[in-house]
């Protein structure tokens, strides 16, 4: 299991991708969505993403929350994009009873993805660095920002390699990767 | 001095403890106390950023604040969250806030012996 982590726009999505069809040596790969398409914004990201995955051999599959029922259905080698969408579509609920918080999610999260790791030969997670702005925020975002924080180390910890992006280029924080 | 700095949320505490051999008895927190005093008394100070923080919105020179801490207390470990990554606030406090908050983590990395990120979790040794 490797994390990949960095800021917005680092390239981590891309250095994923190649890392994934380097570990998976030709295999199948499903690349595991959690964005919801709901927003104009959203749609151009995720079109953006489908154009340069485009011939690079990934199945997709969009799982917004209980990422570990996809378990089943993945191949054995998963991207799965991204944690803190993943955090939030499991936290904050818009369903048709209204709004609903659930702000202890993350040791569940944390379950799903060991479960889904469990059944995959190469899984690559990709999180976002949200940690370093100093700003305090509202309690639901300040929950939110904590339990995605637990969640990245918790994942981090049992990784066999955490890679940080910045500016496109990859920073091993811990182990090696070999393919 | 030892400085240990990363995001918020990214495990500092527990790598200052594994990494340093300290106990939860050891530190004590900026949000809890600004003493100076008090903070003396301890191995290791963690949120920092806290203490800066009440410092400039009470009028106190932060700076000076951190210099005579380290003076005291030379041994002392600094536990701080990175807070410089955003957009640039509009809020005119925060601003300078962020900045003085950076300006004394770069003075605490000058003189330290030893200084950590920590990133999930993960720490590395930067200086």
């Amino acid at each position: 299991m490797v994390l990949v982590v960095g800021g917005a726009s680092s390239g981590k999505s891309e250095y994923a991708e190649t890392l994934l069809m380097k570990l998976s040596k030709g295999a199948p790969k499903t690349y595991l969505a959690t964005m919801e398409s709901s927003s104009d914004a959203a749609k151009t990201r995720i079109k953006n993403h489908v154009r340069r995955r485009e011939g690079r051999g990934f199945d997709l599959l969009e799982q917004e929350k209980n990422i570990s029922s996809a378990a089943d259905i993945c191949h054995k080698n998963v991207l799965l994009e991204c944690l803190p969408t993943l955090v939030s579509n499991e936290m904050f609920e818009n369903g048709p009873d209204g709004f609903k918080f659930h702000p202890e999610v993350s040791d569940r999260i944390f379950e799903d993805v060991m479960s889904l790791n469990e059944s995959t030969d190469n899984l690559v997670i990709v999180s976002n660095d949200v940690f370093s702005d100093g700003k305090v925020y509202d309690e639901m975002t300040e929950k939110y920002i904590s339990g995605l924080g637990e969640l990245s180390c918790k994942i981090a910890a049992r990784a066999d390699a955490v890679v940080y992006m910045t500016a496109g280029l990859p920073e091993m924080i811990k182990g090696e990767i070999r393919c | 001095m030892t400085v240990i700095t990363g995001g918020v949320c990214q495990g500092k505490k527990d790598f200052a403890k594994a990494e340093l051999g300290i106990s939860d008895f050891d530190i004590v927190s900026g949000k809890k106390t600004y003493d100076v005093k008090t903070i003396c008394g301890y191995k290791a100070v963690s949120d920092y950023e806290y203490i800066i923080r009440h410092n400039l919105e009470n009028g106190i020179d932060a700076m000076s604040e951190f210099k005579s801490l380290v003076m005291t207390n030379p041994e002392i470990v600094i536990i701080a969250s990175e807070v410089g990554c955003g957009i640039i606030p509009v809020d005119e406090s925060e601003n300078t806030f962020r900045e003085e908050a950076g300006r004394i983590m770069c003075m605490a990395a000058r003189d330290a012996d030893a200084v950590y990120k920590v990133v999930c979790g993960i720490g590395k040794k930067i200086k």
